[in-house]
């Protein structure tokens, strides 16, 4: 079993810079990397690599472009490796890559963007499915229907606002940690997020 | 000029390309822990020394786990980790997830769970969603125990169609 | 109590009542608050059918070769360093061939330890397959 030592007060500004490393495992793992431990790198791959590309994927719609962004990502990481000082939590770090590609992709994709078209979602709802409890075709395509709502109310979402929303709903972040990959204030991210519901209640509050 | 001297390094890359990429296919034709196996003591040392110390131990012991088995239940695992591999990754973690809540059971709960989640993997859906829901279950489990019963049951459920493996052989 | 739907911070406190992230004692308060403030209820019933709907939102699974294809990419990003690296003496005629024999050699000799990545790849496929096994072991035998 792995003991984490806790940093001591007494240690002050010095402990500044290891203290993310000391209470993070991921940026741990990211340390050895740095010293040349390329497995580490295989297990932060293995363990962050479906909620960037989930997160990608509810950005941009399309998971093709939602796996070449996440590859982009962790190559960002990974050419990093020798310059990296664990001064924040590994995943505000990530995800900090990761909304920037994100938001770059929607702000200078336009071209690709309209021949990357979203995604044949349909899927999604036979994923639903249990194999003893399948659902009729009028409630598979009701499901369908209010699926591409969701969808739509939140792809309508100015970039920054819509990020908010993913990490707030889906990765259950703190606002601070929003905050800080987003970069700017938490009062700010309260506003973001208070106006990005105020918009999804008007579009979908009558789903239920 | 440079043009043929790259020309040259192109044709020999290519050949080179295809006698390594001919090793390679015969070398993955074994499972990958029987090629590890088979490694000399000197190179595995070399691949492992890139393991963090603990993870290393762990690896070790699993290995030395892995390598009593005996013969017909080596098979057997290598064939329930050939149905895992080819679960959806989500899955895959998600059984992952599951077995560390397991590990995190009190020991004495432990072997119940287990032999309950052998016993349910073996019953089609519909007698599994009945046992999952009879009062006896109910009175056996705690609540955690039956949800990680449920949730492991239904990843590790042998599908449809799957040969039932051979009962294992006890030494 | 001031109504919270009146200010973002506030209305931040709603929001965490949704997710259940509040202390008992502040969802308290808030509980009492809603049962005379219509506004509030309905801002809360909103944003609970919002976070239903977002449930429903699952994602696509990961390709099963996206690692595969990741560590091919940092591999050719590495050989691409090296080639960058060799390109002034590669130029140079009798070194190009000694380079191309060299190249031919380090192809066929199928013993030689694999490049750095292919190592670290090979480690991690051990050791994660082995977990695996180890895991299904328990479950299974």
């Amino acid at each position: 079993m792995r003991t984490i030592a806790q940093p001591s007060a007494l240690h002050g500004v010095q402990t500044d810079m290891t203290a993310a490393a000391v209470l993070d495992y991921d940026a741990e793992l990211m340390l050895r990397v740095k010293e040349g431990d390329e497995s580490s790198f295989a297990l932060l791959l293995g363990k962050h690599r479906a909620p960037v590309i989930h997160f990608l994927y509810r950005m941009v719609r399309n998971h093709a472009i939602a796996e070449e962004l996440a590859q982009e990502v962790f190559l960002r990481v990974y050419r990093s490796r020798a310059t990296y000082e664990p001064t924040a939590k590994f995943t505000t770090w990530l995800f900090r890559i990761t909304t920037h590609m994100a938001l770059n992709w929607l702000r200078d994709g336009k071209n690709e963007k309209m021949q990357a078209r979203p995604d044949d979602e349909t899927g999604e709802a036979r994923a639903h499915e249990a194999p003893d409890k399948r659902p009729s075709v009028e409630q598979r395509l009701l499901y369908q229907v209010k699926l591409d709502e969701v969808r739509r109310a939140v792809s309508s979402l100015p970039g920054k606002q819509r990020a908010a929303v993913l990490m707030h709903k889906y990765e259950e972040m703190e606002y601070s940690q929003i905050a800080k990959v987003l970069g700017c204030s938490e009062s700010a991210v309260k506003s973001l997020l208070f106006r990005a519901y105020e918009t999804l209640r008007a579009r979908l509050a009558h789903m239920v | 000029m440079k043009l043929r001297f790259l020309g040259i390094l192109f044709v020999a890359a290519i050949l080179g390309g295809n006698l390594y990429a001919q090793g390679s296919r015969t070398r993955r034709k074994t499972h990958v822990i029987d090629r590890f196996n088979q490694l000399s003591p000197e190179k595995k040392r070399q691949v492992l020394k890139r393991l963090p110390p603990e993870r290393k131990r762990l690896f070790e012991e699993r290995l030395e786990r892995y390598n009593r088995l005996a013969p017909e239940d080596r098979d057997r695992l290598r064939e329930h980790y050939e149905t895992f591999r080819r679960l959806p990754p989500e899955k895959q973690d998600e059984a992952r997830r599951l077995f560390g809540r397991f590990q995190d059971l009190p020991a004495a709960r432990r072997n119940p769970v287990r032999k309950e989640l052998a016993k349910l993997r073996e019953l089609p859906p519909e007698e599994r969603q009945s046992r999952l829901d009879s009062e006896e279950f109910r009175d056996e489990y705690s609540a955690g125990e039956r949800k990680l019963l449920k949730d492991l049951s239904e990843i590790l459920s042998r599908q449809p169609g799957q040969a039932k493996p051979p009962a294992p052989q006890i030494r | 109590m001031r109504c919270p739907i009146e200010t973002h911070e506030g209305a931040g406190l709603l929001l965490d009542f949704c997710t259940r992230k509040l202390d008992p004692d502040t969802a308290a308060v808030l509980d009492r608050h809603m049962e005379s403030c219509a506004a509030c209820r309905e801002f809360v019933h909103g944003q609970q059918a919002v976070w239903e709907a977002l449930d429903g939102w699952e994602a696509a699974p990961v390709s099963p070769d996206f690692n595969r294809r990741f560590f091919r990419r940092v591999e050719s990003e590495e050989r691409r360093g090296r080639w960058t690296g060799l390109r002034p003496i590669l130029l140079r005629p009798a070194l190009a061939v000694a380079a191309a024999l060299v190249v031919l050699i380090a192809g066929t000799l199928l013993d030689q330890p694999p490049p750095r990545t292919e190592t670290a790849i090979e480690v991690e496929q051990v050791v994660t397959t082995l977990e695996d096994m180890d895991m299904l072991r328990v479950f299974t035998l």
